[in-house]
């Protein structure tokens, strides 16, 4: 593939507790093309948000990026002081979040707040920012931009909200865009205008997207690449089409199955047994060998590596060791 | 319509059923509407979902059917009985037979109770057992959701999402309640524990007749569970009808557009220029004038702004629409005044 506007090699990251040493992203890499919106999958606590969090440098005490590289745009930005991971983040770089409610300041109107990240990183008038802010309200399709400057958070509707956050996240015009279950809190029918404005974003500003979700749906309608993970690794990676078409690994597989379809109406529905590990207590093996399906000795006992089944589709599972057929 | 419907004989009736509540504090008479004139049936044995976006009045509407919250209009009848004005003691033999699954497992628990504590309390409050009868009739909830017994002296915060909703339906079970309502069971779960909690549902009501009223915004979920589907908007029904048929041939331009926004997981069918609704849900504190869904509608005409739409059947459907969709419409809808006849 060709230019990666970020590229994360073998990142790990870990959380030190008492209770021992949590690896939350466990030797993952990803890499995200120039203009295009990549799907991180999974369900919760499987590394998709720990990885986000680690790109913007964001990490909490006690977690920790232990080793791996991130390059963005070629720089690398993985040992940042706080002081430079803040002059990317906003700027080059940027992130939206799940609950657009609790990440605005309750008491400053919004049109304020969006203009902050811009007085923050560039250097022009009070009067040019609020004009761009205004533009850039016309742009994510918020309605009466001019009006809306002048509201509170709390005036707003959900959907209003993060076309607000994504304002907000697009102003500096990064090069990436991270947005972590941006549709999870919102109704279909404002999440359906949500993808769309992503992918017009897409098209029309080049900013490459990472989206971070559960939803499986949401990937097949929006993404360009996608990413598996489950319990911090890496499970499966291809390009959408790839992915829905020749599904590889079990886990992936057993997603897809276990969400009810409008299509048809089955007397049961496909489940995958058992629950996702605890962290700390990894299997010595495969980590999703505990509730595979297809699981051998072998995978109780040996971590598999990934395995190229096609450009650009990999699996870890030891089924397609020798490559494509199973 | 489903077989259960067709057979089953009406458990629960809503008629002309309203609820309000007083907007936020210190802003006077302004009143948030949030149920309007609803009316339904539930058939025993049935699973009848009540589905719509955020803050339709779906939930409202299922703890106003089961008088968890008192209606400000209308009547309720359960079991041949108008339950509406039943005072505390005389609803107390009601009570029992209708439980509730909440949405969200992590807060509909308490957290210093252990599991048998939290599965035992209904059986305590309304039944005198002795011990050994109450360690009995635990351990066989236990059994039924899928709770290993000896974990019977362990608390909320150590068990996972999908086990807590289990502990939550053992709860609900245990008086042997003839309705379930469910409200959001499967909203806060992963997708892999999803549907091993959704298989549960079908499996317990197929073994003992539960009737559900499944409260849901997801839509593929609703079609999986569902045998009749009712579509809310902003506190009225717009559409009611067997899940099938309406899934096929949506009536009501709503239902179309909910149905057109679900993101299918499935490439392949990316819709291009999929027809999206525009603009946001008005608000219940001041609904729009005639039909509710007019601010939204691309078909409303001037009489939709003016007129609350009638209730117009056609077979097992009803849509509440001045103008319906589909094929059905060149077919004379009747006209139902009052309570609509769904079964003949």
């Amino acid at each position: 593939m060709s230019e990666y506007v970020l590229e994360i090699k073998n990142l790990k990251t870990q959380f030190f507790t008492q209770k021992g040493v949590i690896p939350a992203v466990d030797d993952v890499s990803i890499g995200i093309p120039e203009r295009s919106i990549v799907g991180i999958v999974g369900e919760s606590g499987c590394g998709k948000s720990m990885t986000a969090m680690s790109v913007m440098g964001l990490l909490r005490k006690p977690g920790k990026v232990v080793s791996g590289e991130i390059l963005l745009c070629g720089r690398d930005i993985t040992h940042l002081s706080p002081r430079e991971h803040a002059k990317v983040r906003g700027n080059e770089m940027s992130m939206i979040f799940q609950e657009p409610m609790t990440s605005l300041n309750p008491v400053t109107i919004v049109g304020k707040q969006v203009e902050e990240t811009l007085l923050l990183h560039q250097k022009i008038s009070r009067a040019e920012a609020k004009q761009r802010v205004i533009d850039i309200f016309r742009e994510v399709g918020i309605p009466e931009a001019e009006k809306r400057y002048y509201a509170y958070p709390h005036q707003l509707s959900g959907g209003l909200r993060q076309r607000v956050m994504i304002a907000m996240a697009m102003i500096c015009r990064p090069k990436l865009m991270i947005a972590d279950e941006p549709t999870t809190a919102l109704d279909v029918t404002i999440e359906a205008q949500i993808l769309e404005l992503f992918k017009k974003l897409r098209d029309e500003t080049g900013t490459s997207i990472i989206l971070i979700t559960h939803n499986m749906g949401v990937v097949a309608e929006v993404c360009d690449y996608v990413y598996v993970m489950y319990a911090g690794q890496v499970m499966e990676q291809a390009e959408t089409f790839e992915l829905f078409r020749n599904t590889a690994h079990p886990y992936t597989q057993g997603l897809l199955r276990s969400i009810p379809s409008l299509d048809e109406k089955p007397d049961r529905l496909y489940t995958i047994k058992g629950v996702v590990p605890n962290l700390l207590h990894l299997p010595a093996g495969c980590n999703f060998s505990t509730r595979c399906s297809q699981c051998t000795a072998r995978c109780r006992e040996e971590k598999p590596q990934m395995y190229e089944l096609s450009d650009g589709h990999k699996v870890r599972c030891f089924l397609y060791e020798k490559g494509g057929t199973q | 319509m489903g077989e259960k419907t067709r057979t089953g004989k009406v458990l629960l009736t809503a008629e002309g059923l309203y609820k309000e509540f007083p907007a936020a504090q210190g802003k006077g008479k302004e009143v948030v509407h949030a149920v309007t004139n609803v009316n339904l049936r539930i058939y025993e044995g049935e699973t009848l979902a009540l589905v719509g976006e955020s803050g339709c009045g779906k939930s409202t509407l299922g703890k106003t059917l089961i008088r968890l919250y008192d209606a400000d209009g209308g009547k309720l009848i359960f079991d041949d009985v108008d339950i509406t004005k039943l005072n505390e003691k005389q609803f107390s033999k009601y009570r029992p037979q209708m439980q509730i699954i909440f949405q969200d497992p992590y807060a509909s628990l308490n957290p210093r109770m252990n599991v048998f504590e939290i599965i035992s309390e209904p059986l305590i409050t309304y039944h005198k057992y002795s011990k050994e009868e109450l360690r009995e009739k635990v351990h066989k909830l236990m059994d039924e959701v899928g709770i290993a017994r000896e974990f019977e002296n362990r608390y909320p915060h150590q068990f996972s999402g999908g086990q807590r909703q289990r502990i939550g339906i053992a709860r609900a079970l245990a008086l042997n309640p003839r309705l379930i309502v469910c409200d959001e069971p499967v909203s806060a779960l992963d997708v892999s524990i999803q549907s091993q909690v959704l298989n549960l549902l079908k499996d317990l009501q197929e073994q003992y007749g539960f009737t559900y009223l499944f409260i849901s915004h997801d839509l593929s979920v609703v079609k999986f569970i569902a045998d009749r589907v009712c579509v809310m908007f902003l506190g009225s029904i717009c559409e009611l009808g067997d899940t099938e048929e309406l899934y096929a041939h949506p009536l009501h331009p709503y239902t179309r557009f909910l149905l057109n926004a679900i993101p299918l997981a499935d490439p392949t069918r990316r819709s291009e220029k999929r027809e999206l609704l525009q603009g946001d849900i008005p608000s219940p504190v001041n609904p729009p004038s005639g039909c509710r869904f007019h601010t939204r509608c691309p078909y409303a005409k001037e009489i939709c702004s003016r007129e609350v739409p009638p209730c117009k059947t056609f077979g097992d459907r009803i849509v509440y629409c001045h103008f319906p969709l589909g094929p059905v419409q060149e077919a004379e809808g009747e006209e139902t005044k009052g309570m609509p006849e769904e079964t003949k």
